[in-house]
């Protein structure tokens, strides 16, 4: 098949596309299911695949890992089903050196990467992670870092995780003018069920790669501004309203009952807190 | 507290809603006193722009008292701000230069305003799920993220119908006047005469124009454009808004041209009835009479400045017209952080008192008729006011 259909990068044309494969996809599928028998079948499975292709943008034969189909270039599938590759790049107005101490320490990722519950630092190499993973699992693994430069370069992976091996690096660079850092992370893991959990993921809208962007986002927040964008729990209105409203009286009730039980264990709390806020001095989000 | 409320197409209802909440260390929050309804926010109200959900609160122009500070930033309980329409961290790169409305850090929603853009530009108050999400200001109280940034205290002596707009339509005609590069006499023609033309008219002559001409067809809108000194045109008077500015001006045409319109622009042209009927089925999603003109109109080598918001695509845009006769367009979100000092300084030293523009006063639990009548332009409506 590669050698019939040249790896051009079809993304551009794909997208303009769309609308004709769902429109031509729907099409063969309403005929396909009319006609019955094996022909008609054929023909609903490539309408499906052509509206599956319209609708979210991937080939179903995508998501069986042929190849040939998928487009080059950055994106989340490393041809060979050799795991998921990752990619991305921000400029963060931060000196290198702000950046590198801030991340180095990897109890500070949870504060903005969305999956990662917690790190726990066991000495200067190595780490203890904790992930939401898919479908809720959790997941825990080891980590040691294996090549360092100060301010330059931080590059890890996995150990003991037969499920989900991985590995990762962030450069940094300083950014042109007045702009900080460029900071370029890249992943690689084999996700568990291999590609065909990736792949299925993906149909139904979780892309690790859009979610990495977010969790570089945050970070950018973060340390530019102290504080993580949001609009959690501000009003809202209509039928919404109501359970919105009585959800904040029995948080606030809740609140106050931990907080008269909690008073003998709070010195434990900030100095916990102390040890993970190193280099900035705000609280998480 | 009482909110006014999205819940659909021409459906907007004032709502009990929860009181908002200090969530991170830089918010204040504000009891508002008073609020204002938008050009803008007609948009929301017709159902143009996407992403809106229902029981989102509307309002993006607000002043008020502070009544709650998260961390130390220079507010203090009972400091009476007007806030600014765009959330601006203040850190990132064009909060830096001064461009707030492209902040890097504040739109929650940053992953789907890039889907469209390519590049997320700042959270809106008010305005959609895809600018942030965030609750707006026609409600009794509203969180403010990054106090220390948005708001700016006001002097006891300038009343809040005279501070409110600078939160939004004073910085954005004059922002729209400024993108003119107006040379001293130039003549400055401006479409739309709602209360985003009517600052822009008097910041242009502000900015050394020597003759403003305003366009539109609301005999009261042209009555305060004269107020402010502006020559009119009623465009369903004449036959050719072009060929009528090209005989005001000697032949040579306005040195620039503002399109304070946007995308729900009226005409009686062919082109407008097009853009119409593109848009009933679908097949666009912005009309551009105004711009057209805008275009058509402007001197070789002028400036054609766009405050009017336009959301998604427009069709037949003369770009062939724009390029041959070396046009500059110039457009944007208004950068309202740069210019709420300056123009503070205007109004205490009585060079303008932008409350000229408001025509109805109300209160809160009136904002669904009040948006129905700014909607339709009925009673003489030019800028609605509402008190909580």
């Amino acid at each position: 098949m590669e050698h019939i259909f040249p790896r051009i990068d079809r993304r551009k044309s794909r997208q303009q596309l769309r609308l004709k494969y769902g429109l031509a996809g729907g099409a063969l599928l309403a005929i396909g299911i009319k006609r019955g028998s094996f022909f008609g079948g054929i023909l609903s499975l490539a309408g499906a695949n052509l509206l599956v292709k319209g609708i979210t943008g991937h080939d179903l034969l995508e998501t069986l890992g042929v190849t040939s189909f998928t487009p080059t270039g950055q994106n989340a599938q490393v041809p060979h089903q050799l795991g998921v590759q990752i990619q991305r790049t921000i400029t963060i107005g931060l000196s290198p050196e702000d950046i590198y101490g801030f991340i180095r320490n990897f109890e500070n990722l949870p504060r903005f990467m969305k999956h990662v519950q917690s790190v726990e630092m066991q000495g200067d190499k190595n780490a203890h992670w904790v992930i939401a993973g898919p479908a809720g699992r959790k997941m825990e693994w080891d980590s040691e870092i294996i090549n360092e430069i100060p301010n330059e370069l931080i590059a890890w992976q996995s150990v003991n995780c037969p499920d989900m091996e991985n590995a990762g690096s962030i450069r940094l660079e300083k950014a042109p003018q007045d702009r900080g850092t460029v900071l370029r992370l890249s992943l690689r893991y084999m996700p568990p069920a291999g590609s065909i959990g990736a792949a299925i993921a993906k149909l139904f809208g979780k892309d690790p790669e859009a979610e990495i962007a977010a969790d570089l986002c945050r970070l950018k927040q973060f340390l530019e501004t102290g504080e993580v964008c949001t609009t959690k729990g501000q009003p809202v209105g209509g039928l919404q309203a109501r359970r919105e409203y009585e959800r904040v009286q029995e948080r606030n009730r809740e609140l106050l009952k931990s907080s008269t039980e909690a008073i003998t264990t709070e010195s434990d709390y900030s100095s916990e807190k102390a040890k993970s806020a190193s280099a900035s001095g705000s609280s998480s989000f | 507290m009482k909110a006014v409320c999205w819940h659909g197409k021409q459906d907007v209802r004032v709502d009990n809603v929860s009181e908002p909440k200090i969530t991170n260390p830089r918010d204040v929050i504000i009891r508002i006193t008073l609020t204002a309804v938008c050009g803008s926010d007609l948009h929301l109200y017709n159902g143009f722009i996407p992403s809106m959900k229902s029981g989102d609160i509307l309002g993006h122009e607000f002043m008020g008292e502070v009544v709650e500070v998260g961390t130390e930033n220079g507010l203090k309980q009972g400091d009476r701000v007007v806030v600014p329409f765009a959330l601006a961290c203040g850190n990132c790169y064009f909060c830096r230069k001064g461009l707030t409305a492209a902040c890097d850090n504040s739109n929650p929603n940053a992953d789907m305003l890039e889907k469209k853009d390519g590049y997320a530009s700042s959270g809106l108050f008010g305005y959609s799920h895809i600018y942030g999400g965030y609750a707006g200001g026609q409600a009794e109280y509203v969180r403010v993220p990054y106090g220390d940034v948005g708001p700016l205290k006001i002097p006891e002596s300038i009343p809040d119908e005279q501070a409110l707009f600078l939160s939004d339509i004073f910085p954005t005609g004059y922002m729209a006047a400024e993108n003119c590069n107006i040379q001293g006499g130039d003549v400055v023609a401006i479409w739309g005469c709602g209360s985003v033309g009517q600052f822009a008219i008097r910041s242009a002559f502000m900015l050394g124009a020597g003759r403003v001409v305003a366009i539109d067809r609301f005999p009261e809108r042209l009555a305060l454009a004269r107020k402010g000194n502006a020559e009119t045109i009623n465009y369903e008077e004449v036959d050719d808004v072009v060929e009528e500015l090209k005989e005001l001006t000697g032949g040579i045409g306005p040195d620039s041209c503002i399109d304070a319109v946007g995308l729900e622009a009226h005409g009686n042209s062919a082109d407008a009835y097009y853009d119409r009927a593109k848009q009933m089925t679908g097949l666009t999603t912005d009309r551009l009479s105004a711009l057209r003109q805008a275009i058509k109109a402007c001197r070789k080598c002028g400036t054609v400045s766009i405050p009017g918001v336009y959301g998604g695509f427009v069709d037949k845009m003369p770009m062939g017209t724009a390029f041959g006769k070396g046009l500059t367009l110039k457009m944007g979100q208004t950068h309202v952080h740069r210019y709420m000092a300056p123009l503070l300084k205007e109004i205490e030293s009585s060079k303008i008192d932008p409350s000229v523009v408001i025509s109805h006063r109300i209160n809160l639990s009136d904002a669904p008729q009040a948006y129905e009548v700014f909607s339709n332009k009925e009673d003489h409506c030019i800028k609605v006011v509402m008190r909580p």
